[in-house]
């Protein structure tokens, strides 16, 4: 009997002594949390994993992405052990990201957009796994997507893989400066500009010959506009300031305001530092300009 | 059988007239969607006047003067600008304005208010002269102001 007492005080003191012990890991993952809350606010991928215009509690998903091909609905990628990626490793993370692959190893459909998210470096990708694990689960079951039944069979998107998807990071370009550099791999890697804003051919892949020439049948049916440098139908007349601008606060050089999908963008842009702001000003304004079909005056 | 021309008439010319009232209401939609895109225009031109002048680009203070107060003049008819029967559903393709305006009008007409604060802010900031000061209050009515609105109730920009 005497023995008890001790033995409850021995285990507390063990306890103590082990959440101590833990306390140094979780201050580095602290980190890891914040450079992934920056890259996944960039990346706006709340606007899509969360039905923001229903007050649908966030991450969960449900914002319904209406393209040629179907209605999708963005899933649940809270912590969630059943309903979201609460029991994906690290490494299924990854694949995910870079290969456009699930934990149950089927092809995910490219309108999650890992055609630009395979540039991102292993670091980014781990720091985004690390912020959505410390996110809050919920458990709420991922809407089915509404498609063409010849799109369910997933495994008909190798064809699609084969033809339009490589794999892999962007290597910098050594003829151009760290802030262009800087500004390519927010631009394509991070918040997959091209995905809105480059047409699309016939198979909902990216028409690479006509980047960011603007895409009239974007998601949501939206129209996106192009943003080459063609003086008459991109934005060849802006200063690079005038795109930093817009990526800050949604205003346009004549004191326009953007709406719809990029007043979406912009609140995840808003929150880059300047320099960050500026570097994709700076890539978005070297590239090369392509003239577009002029859209009819109204 | 002078009566059957005559009923005839009165009702030929009755649909004549109903015709023209509907197609006049129609026009006067167009018409509406028309005032609304140029006063909004005039709102964007009036804030680069003013931004100018705070960069030291263009323009002098009695004009910037007058351009804040010129924007606070026009807040008070912004809700009436929005005609019900003038969506981008109602006129694709002219009109930018998403029915969610007239779907969730209390949510809608919050924010004129919030544009009039931020607008006489700028007024006063104007008026103090500090280019600083002038500059902050720019954003503020574009953040808050415009910029909320165009994010909720504006479909894309117009090409």
């Amino acid at each position: 009997m005497p023995f008890r007492f001790p033995r409850k005080t021995a285990a507390i003191i063990l306890g103590v002594a082990w959440a101590a012990a833990a306390r140094p890991a979780p201050a580095a993952d602290a980190d890891a949390v914040s450079r992934g809350e920056y890259l996944f606010t960039a990346a706006d991928c709340t606007s899509c994993h969360t039905d923001i215009k229903n007050s649908g509690l966030v991450l969960a998903g449900g914002r319904a992405l209406v393209t040629p091909f179907g209605t999708f609905y963005g899933p649940n990628i809270t912590p969630d052990p059943k309903f979201g990626i609460g029991k994906w490793s690290e490494a299924e993370f990854h694949r995910a990201l870079r290969s456009g692959v699930d934990d149950d190893g089927d092809y995910l459909y490219p309108v999650f957009p890992f055609t630009s998210f395979t540039h991102l470096t292993d670091g980014d990708i781990a720091d985004i796994y690390a912020y959505l694990m410390a996110q809050k689960p919920v458990a709420q079951r991922s809407k089915p997507h509404e498609i063409a039944f010849l799109f369910r069979w997933r495994p008909s998107l190798w064809f699609w893989r084969a033809l339009f998807f490589s794999e892999g990071p962007l290597a910098p370009l050594s003829g151009e400066s760290t802030e262009w550099n800087r500004g390519r791999y927010l631009a394509e890697a991070v918040a997959h500009c091209q995905e809105c804003h480059t047409p699309r051919n016939f198979l909902g892949a990216l028409e690479e010959s006509s980047a960011y020439s603007g895409n009239p049948k974007g998601p949501d049916k939206q129209n996106a506009p192009n943003i080459t440098a063609d003086a008459e139908t991109g934005i060849g007349k802006w200063s690079v300031d005038d795109v930093a601008t817009l990526l800050d606060s949604g205003q346009t050089p004549d004191f326009d305001y953007v709406g719809s999908g990029m007043a979406e963008t912009v609140k995840g842009t808003a929150h880059l530092t300047p320099a960050d702001r500026d570097a994709i000003a700076v890539y978005i304004k070297s590239l090369p300009p392509i003239r577009s079909e002029k859209r009819k005056p109204k | 059988m002078n009566g059957i021309v005559r009923r005839s008439l009165a009702g030929a010319a009755m649909v004549v007239l109903i015709g023209c009232a509907l197609s006049a209401s129609a026009q006067d939609k167009e018409a509406a969607v028309k005032e609304r895109q140029a006063t909004m225009k005039r709102q964007g031109a009036d804030l680069k006047y003013i931004a100018d002048f705070a960069k030291g680009l263009a323009g002098d203070e009695a004009g910037a003067i007058d351009k804040a107060k010129d924007l606070l003049a026009i807040d008070p008819r912004i809700l009436d600008l929005f005609v019900s029967g003038t969506s981008s559903a109602d006129f694709p393709g002219k009109s930018n304005a998403k029915p969610e305006i007239w779907s969730d009008w209390d949510k809608f007409k919050a924010i004129p208010p919030v544009l009039q604060a931020a607008e006489m802010k700028l007024v006063d900031a104007v008026t103090g002269g500090d280019k600083a000061a002038i500059g902050a209050a720019i954003g503020g009515v574009g953040k808050n102001g415009c910029g909320a609105c165009h994010s909720a109730f504006r479909e894309k920009l117009p090409q």
